[in-house]
């Protein structure tokens, strides 16, 4: 029988903000996968009334999420498997909840603070109704038993989706191959139908295959160094330079120098400028100019800074993190490690993290809120330029995120420096 | 653990109930009350400290009141200091309900915001006081009193002996059991009842034990047995055949043996309501959380066996919470010119809460400037008060003057505390999960101990007449050398030292000769094959080896003279396990020479000087 899975966030998503402020966490993209696409994958995953996968997530994306992802009356008769919305999108663990489900032992596994997965027998009484806050607290008193081995990973904070993109990138992009669907049009570059490669783009795959989807054009010039994942309609403009281990979603357009980097689908990347470790959401727009920095002067560490602590990443080479929805003007330089939030405006210098909704001009004298008015203004001029209708939903959520993120705003009181 | 005692018949007088409590004051002695039913009313009396002369006249019934029933509780604090409002019995908002209560009711809390948010009016800190109001709240829907008392007890989590009295029925007393022992007494006209056999013998020998989940309503002529559900259970009545002497050590011929046989439970009293198994932690309620989550370094000031304790407790907070942690003498700290960086915390450590030394440490600390908590036995004791905030430990009131059961109490709090600070500072989910488990093990393995203590003693026999003795150990049971070193002193005035195993070889290994025996405490995993060297070294030198070791560990079985085996725990929770056969040893080499077991020369069990 196939696996019944649930996928469930949990209550300790705040240091992944501003990625999952926007979306569930089992959307995230990391290594050319979701978790959803993971668990989907699974072997036609179903829940108890054979329909799609079942999911729990923060009350202010149920709504949002159901636009997107079918969700099934909640139901969890029978035998269910449980699995935490932020396990890192690793096609191994495709294999892994297969043998578990199989074996049938119930069992709760935990990775860090969190519980990861657990397999929860029929009959079990549930809370009713099952939430994000609830569901961890009732899969640890139920006593199931503890896994010894770290069943499955979790991203714990927002620069593990970067830090996980290398070591996956491999296996995942070489199950998304096997898949089938594709035309191999030279050595390792795998082109789904109606992809348009101009003859003077040149791929460099030796390291790693290039796997273009459905309508994806590349331009003239365009130099690209696998492994690299483009998403369907999405262009790479003349003279852009993707080097390896790049993600980018559906319906983007991407200019300039990338490197080791997840873009989210409906971003514009389109100009010259540096983008490299980062990773950056859906419906943003970088100007012209814009550049990252992934690695420090020192050559040391990059350091996080979360608010009232700083947290060692272990990584010597780390950009930043954008929230879906931020925009960057011409010219705009990210310091190693910053972390913008959703619906922010960046100017100049960002050398520090950027709350959401935030006009951040720092290094002109000038921070100030961007009223939520105007971000859901701005994303109905963005969702029309691609032929899509805002919905309330839509709306509501920005609003739901300004509420949610008004205390960064509210700690975000260093004086502005040049 | 509280005393409660209750009396329905024609003798209900105040005296009677006095009388009845007063055997029982061994279970609790920093508070009492009383109160009587009749002429339609309840008549309530309240103290604080020791049970002493009563003024009756404020027992007053009323004109042609004489009380039909009456109960009465002597108390020792969990909840809530020793004041006359937190007494028992406690009342419900018209003051025609009444319960004394020996346990803890856990949901106590969300119980009162409940309450509270229906209006009902709480006056104490006290747990207990949520009973007689939840009761008040449920008469209002349900048919009757037993009903509502029944229903009552199904929303209470935690253990508790409960007796209730309502003005309307002055002569019935209502009675339940979960988790605390309650007796029932049956006399010729009255019916009675108490924690214990203690305070009925003079009344009746004819007793019944009610079991957990079991409710009784006693009227002077009779009573009836009901599960929770209300079914009617029949019981057995039992001849109570041993004096009150015995009563009240529990059967045992000491306070000391039965506060060994009592660990079982005072462990699972410090543990009970503290672990929160939904977040991998534990609950301490006596400590801002906030306090906890900034403090950088640790200081836990101690005497005698709390020392002991605290040394286990450095060992846990550096290993499970990696904060710096430093163990230091009451004395020595007060006189030594501590050094406190801030953001450092001392603990104080004592049974009773009165220790002189380390109370004068927290006076100290607290003119430095330190945050200070108290881990003590006693609530609203010295030390507890001059910290002002601590956990208490639970364990019970304890008589024998050699500590035991606040020793393994002591440790399972300090363990909660390490635990709870190691979670704030990335101790994973799965190693707080596996160490909450291992915790809540532990009862039912003191238990298994206990059940070894014939072998225990035999062992005992054979070694009692020798001069001195060694206790050897490493990690968390160089602690536990120490801890059983000082109880063979304490009570057999046998020579003993605790020595740190590794440190055998610097000089205490001199002292290896065939009539020395030592102890080889190697339970640990981590570093049991260091200590099966030790023994080899110990056994080189011709001298006599009593192991404790972890159940299975056959090679060092055969090895060691004498072997006391201890069920499998985590390491940092094995000196809570191999504690226990060394204060047995200690007791039974004491009884075989012939010593005052529970009063030991020149000692005091409070050393309240300096």
């Amino acid at each position: 029988m196939d696996p019944r899975i649930v996928l469930f966030e949990d209550h300790l998503l705040d240091d992944m903000t501003p990625i999952s402020l926007t979306r569930p966490a089992f959307a995230v993209t990391c290594a050319c996968y979701t978790l959803y696409e993971i668990v989907s994958a699974a072997g036609n995953a179903k829940s108890a009334s054979g329909g799609a996968i079942q999911w729990i997530v923060r009350d202010h994306l149920r709504k949002i999420a159901a636009q997107h992802f079918v969700q099934p009356p909640m139901d969890t008769r029978g035998t269910h498997f449980f699995l935490n919305a932020s396990v890192v999108p690793d096609v191994r663990y495709i294999e892994r909840i297969r043998q578990l489900w199989e074996k049938g032992e119930p069992f709760v596994a935990t990775s860090g603070a969190r519980v990861s997965a657990a397999l929860v027998p029929a009959g079990s009484p549930v809370p009713d109704p099952l939430t994000s806050e609830n569901v961890t607290p009732w899969l640890l008193e139920m006593k199931l038993p503890l896994m010894e081995e770290e069943l499955f990973r979790t991203f714990d904070h927002q620069y593990e989706v970067i830090k996980y993109l290398e070591p996956l990138y491999a296996e995942n992009v070489a199950r998304r191959i096997s898949g089938g669907g594709y035309r191999e049009v030279s050595p390792k570059v795998f082109a789904a139908e109606n992809v348009s490669v101009a003859d003077t783009a040149v791929f460099r795959t030796r390291e790693g295959p290039v796997v273009l989807e459905k309508d994806v054009e590349v331009a003239d010039f365009a130099y690209i160094v696998g492994p690299v994942h483009v998403g369907a309609r999405t262009r790479i403009i003349e003279r852009a330079s993707l080097k390896s281990h790049v993600c980018i979603g559906e319906t983007c357009k991407i200019g300039g120098e990338v490197e080791a980097s997840i873009i989210e689908s409906f971003t514009n990347k389109q100009h010259h400028g540096f983008l490299g470790h980062s990773w950056v959401g859906s419906w943003v727009n970088l100007g012209a100019g814009t550049s990252n920095s992934d690695l420090k002067n020192t050559y040391g560490e990059v350091r996080l800074e979360y608010p009232h602590r700083r947290v060692d990443t272990g990584m010597q080479f780390l950009g930043c993190v954008i929230g879906d929805f931020a925009k960057s003007a011409i010219n705009t330089s990210i310091f190693t490690g910053k972390i913008a939030g959703v619906s922010s405006m960046l100017y100049g210098f960002i050398g520090s993290n950027v709350p959401s909704f935030c006009n951040y001009a720092r290094s002109f004298g000038q921070i100030t809120e961007c009223p939520v008015d105007q971000a859901v203004l701005i994303q109905k001029r963005m969702f029309a330029r691609r032929g899509i209708r805002q919905t309330p939903e839509d709306a509501t959520l920005l609003k739901d995120v300004f509420e949610l993120t008004r205390s960064e705003r509210l700690i975000s009181d260093e004086p502005p420096a040049l | 653990m509280c005393g409660i005692f209750g009396y329905a018949g024609s003798e209900a007088r105040p005296e009677v109930l006095i009388e009845g409590i007063k055997r029982l004051e061994y279970r609790g002695y920093d508070s009492w009350g009383l109160c009587l039913a009749g002429n339609d009313r309840l008549s309530l009396m309240r103290r604080v400290g020791r049970i002493s002369g009563v003024d009756v006249s404020a027992l007053a019934l009323g004109r042609d009141g004489s009380p039909l029933s009456g109960i009465a509780h002597t108390r020792w604090a969990t909840h809530g200091a020793p004041t006359e409002a937190n007494a028992h019995p406690h009342v419900d908002c018209a003051g025609r309900i009444a319960v004394i209560h020996n346990g803890i009711i856990e949901n106590h809390a969300a119980l009162r915001a409940s309450l509270q948010s229906k209006g009902h009016r709480f006056t104490s800190e006290t747990d207990t006081e949520v009973i007689p109001h939840l009761v008040e709240e449920l008469l209002k829907s349900e048919s009757d009193f037993t009903s509502a008392f029944l229903a009552a007890l199904k929303l209470l989590v935690g253990a508790y002996g409960i007796a209730a009295l309502w003005a309307e029925t002055p002569d019935t007393i209502y009675v339940a059991r979960h988790g605390s022992p309650i007796v029932l007494g049956v006399g010729k006209s009255s019916t009675l009842v108490a924690s214990d056999p203690a305070p009925l013998v003079t009344h009746t020998r004819d007793v019944i034990y009610l079991d957990d989940g079991e409710a009784a309503i006693l009227h002077p002529d009779g009573f009836e047995t009901r599960t929770l559900e209300g079914t009617r259970v029949s019981k057995r009545v039992q001849q109570v055949a041993f004096s009150l002497q015995d009563i009240e050590r529990g059967g045992f011929p000491h306070f000391m043996l039965k506060e060994i046989a009592e660990q079982p439970e005072s462990i699972h009293n410090a543990l009970r309501g503290r672990i929160v198994r939904s977040e991998g932690t534990a609950k301490l309620g006596g400590v801002e959380e906030d306090l906890l989550r900034r403090v950088r370094r640790c200081h836990i000031v101690a005497c005698g066996t709390s020392w002991n304790a605290g040394l286990v407790g450095k060992y846990l907070l550096e290993n499970l919470a990696r904060i710096p942690t430093q163990v230091t003498f009451g004395a020595e700290f007060r006189y030594g010119h501590p050094v406190l960086e801030p953001d450092t915390l001392v603990i104080a450590v004592s049974q009773s809460g009165e220790t002189a030394d380390t109370l004068a440490a927290v006076r100290e600390a607290k003119l430095i400037g330190a945050e200070t908590i108290g881990i003590c036995n006693v609530v609203g004791s010295s030390i507890a008060r001059e910290c002002g905030k601590g956990i208490y430990i639970h364990a019970g009131p304890e008589i024998g003057v050699a500590s035991t059961k606040a020793f393994t109490s002591q440790l399972v709090v300090l363990s909660l505390l390490a635990v709870h600070m190691g979670r704030m500072r990335g101790m994973s989910l799965r190693a707080g999960l596996l160490f909450l488990d291992a915790l809540e093990r532990l009862p039912a393995q003191a238990e298994r101990i206990l059940g070894e203590k014939e072998q225990v003693a035999r062992i005992a026999r054979k070694y009692a007449q020798c001069r001195d003795f060694l206790y050897v150990g490493r990690l968390y049971e160089y602690p536990a050398a120490l801890e059983g070193a000082l109880k063979l002193k304490e009570i057999s005035y046998v020579h003993a030292e605790g020595v740190q195993a590794a440190e055998m070889k610097h000089g205490p290994i001199a002292l290896i000769e065939p009539g020395v025996p030592t102890v080889v405490l190697a339970a640990q995993a981590e570093i049991r094959d260091k200590m099966l060297g030790n023994t080899h070294e110990i056994l080189a030198r011709s001298g006599k080896v009593i192991a404790v070791a972890q159940e299975g560990d056959e090679e060092l079985a055969n090895l060691a003279h004498d072997t006391i085996f201890i069920p499998k725990t985590l390491d940092p929770l094995v000196p809570i396990l191999s504690v226990i056969p060394l204060q047995l040893l200690a007791y039974y080499v004491a009884v075989e020479r012939g010593c005052d077991v529970d009063k030991p020369r020149n000692l005091a069990k409070s050393v309240t000087v300096e």
